[in-house]
């Protein structure tokens, strides 16, 4: 049984009137946050939606440092497309034999250089819409004797018409066909 | 004064988890909630961590009142006099040294009290020491008896009483020096 005293009667009727803080909102925050954690809602009546966290930061990285490669690589093919389109004639400085294994290469009049890779990898780089990653595009031209893949440099070999792809943009020199692309062996005497 | 009714729809829109109905039902109960809180606090900071837990818990076990056992009033109350409770008691040890059988009731002149702002009244509860701080409010205040506060503490009855009689004398020996 609570027997309070007379002065604690007092004491309790002047602590109910005590003058309440305004911190209203600031707890209430307080709350939410903890509600938002513990009791996560799909309220959509005014309910913000949690801030995104690392994992979506991650892939938006991730996605724009991709973009940002392919953009590159797009760049880069279309500038070695501009080095290789000039090449109409190329100019064989030796044909011999398959068991010459010496200088059995075709040079060409392009400045490209000895150390590129093989213009069937550099072609079919951008070819990343079909994902195949095989060559689309055809090589005409190609002396037989440069079969032998052990006589000859594959680096100095560009062979390759303008890519006609039905979305992207028309490349090469308007104006070319097939036949003008032609290999011109160089005879010694 | 929101009618009994609209506290209704309140539950029943906290029940199925909605934000606004929390919100709503938490302004609806801040001057009532946070009126215990003080009590039981040192200061604001106390008093909004004391509300913050006990409103988590409110919605987190609204589910549990039932209102034919209460009212709602009587079952935030609960809730937020235990926590204030639980927040006393992380500050402070317990002490289960002392024991009382009968409180003694020292003379304290109303009329002095009276001429007391609630907030002055306050300043002189908060000067007890945490344990006998509880254990005064919960008593005299809040109107819990020696066993419902020996349960919520983890203590005796007779420490409780120990406590209220210690917050008496204190009380009596403040007053005196204050007013003579």
């Amino acid at each position: 049984m609570n027997q309070r005293l007379p002065y604690e009667e007092v004491v309790s009727s002047k602590l109910q009137s005590l003058p309440l803080p305004d911190l209203a909102d600031a707890i209430w925050a307080r709350v939410e946050r903890q509600l938002d954690i513990d009791l996560p809602t799909d309220d959509g009546g005014g309910n913000p939606a949690p801030p995104a966290g690392p994992s979506t930061g991650t892939v938006g990285w991730g996605l724009s440092v991709f973009i940002v490669a392919l953009v590159s690589l797009f760049f880069l093919f279309k500038k070695d497309q501009h080095r290789v389109q000039p090449t109409t004639v190329i100019n064989a400085q030796k044909v011999s034999s398959p068991q010459d294994t010496n200088t059995n290469r075709i040079e060409e009049n392009t400045r490209s250089t000895k150390q590129e890779p093989s213009p069937l990898q550099r072609i079919s780089a951008p070819s990343t819409e079909t994902g195949d990653s095989s060559v689309n595009i055809p090589i005409t031209s190609i002396v037989p004797d440069l079969a032998d893949s052990a006589q000859t440099k594959p680096a100095t070999l560009v062979v390759a018409p303008p890519v006609q792809d039905s979305g992207k943009k028309k490349r090469g020199v308007s104006g070319l066909s097939d036949g003008d692309y032609r290999i011109v062996p160089k005879k010694d005497n | 004064m929101v009618a009994e009714v609209e506290i209704q729809e309140l539950v029943e829109g906290c029940l199925a988890n909605s934000r606004k109905a929390q919100e709503a039902l938490y302004r609806c109960f801040y001057p009532f909630a946070m009126g215990i809180a003080q009590r039981y606090a040192r200061d604001e900071m106390d008093a909004a961590d004391i509300m913050s837990h006990a409103f988590v818990k409110i919605f987190k076990s609204i589910h549990t009142f039932d209102s034919s056992k209460g009212s709602l009033h009587a079952w935030i109350k609960r809730i937020v006099v235990n926590e204030g409770l639980t927040h006393i008691k992380s500050r402070s040890r317990f002490s289960e040294n002392v024991e009382l059988e009968t409180v003694e009731e020292p003379l304290i002149a109303t009329t002095v009290l009276e001429e007391m702002s609630a907030s002055e009244i306050m300043e002189l509860v908060k000067k007890l020491p945490p344990a006998t701080h509880a254990v005064f409010v919960s008593y005299a205040v809040e109107g819990y008896n020696h066993r419902e506060i020996a349960e919520r503490l983890g203590i005796s009855e007779g420490t409780s009483k120990w406590h209220l009689s210690e917050a008496r004398k204190s009380l009596q020996k403040q007053l005196q020096l204050l007013y003579g």
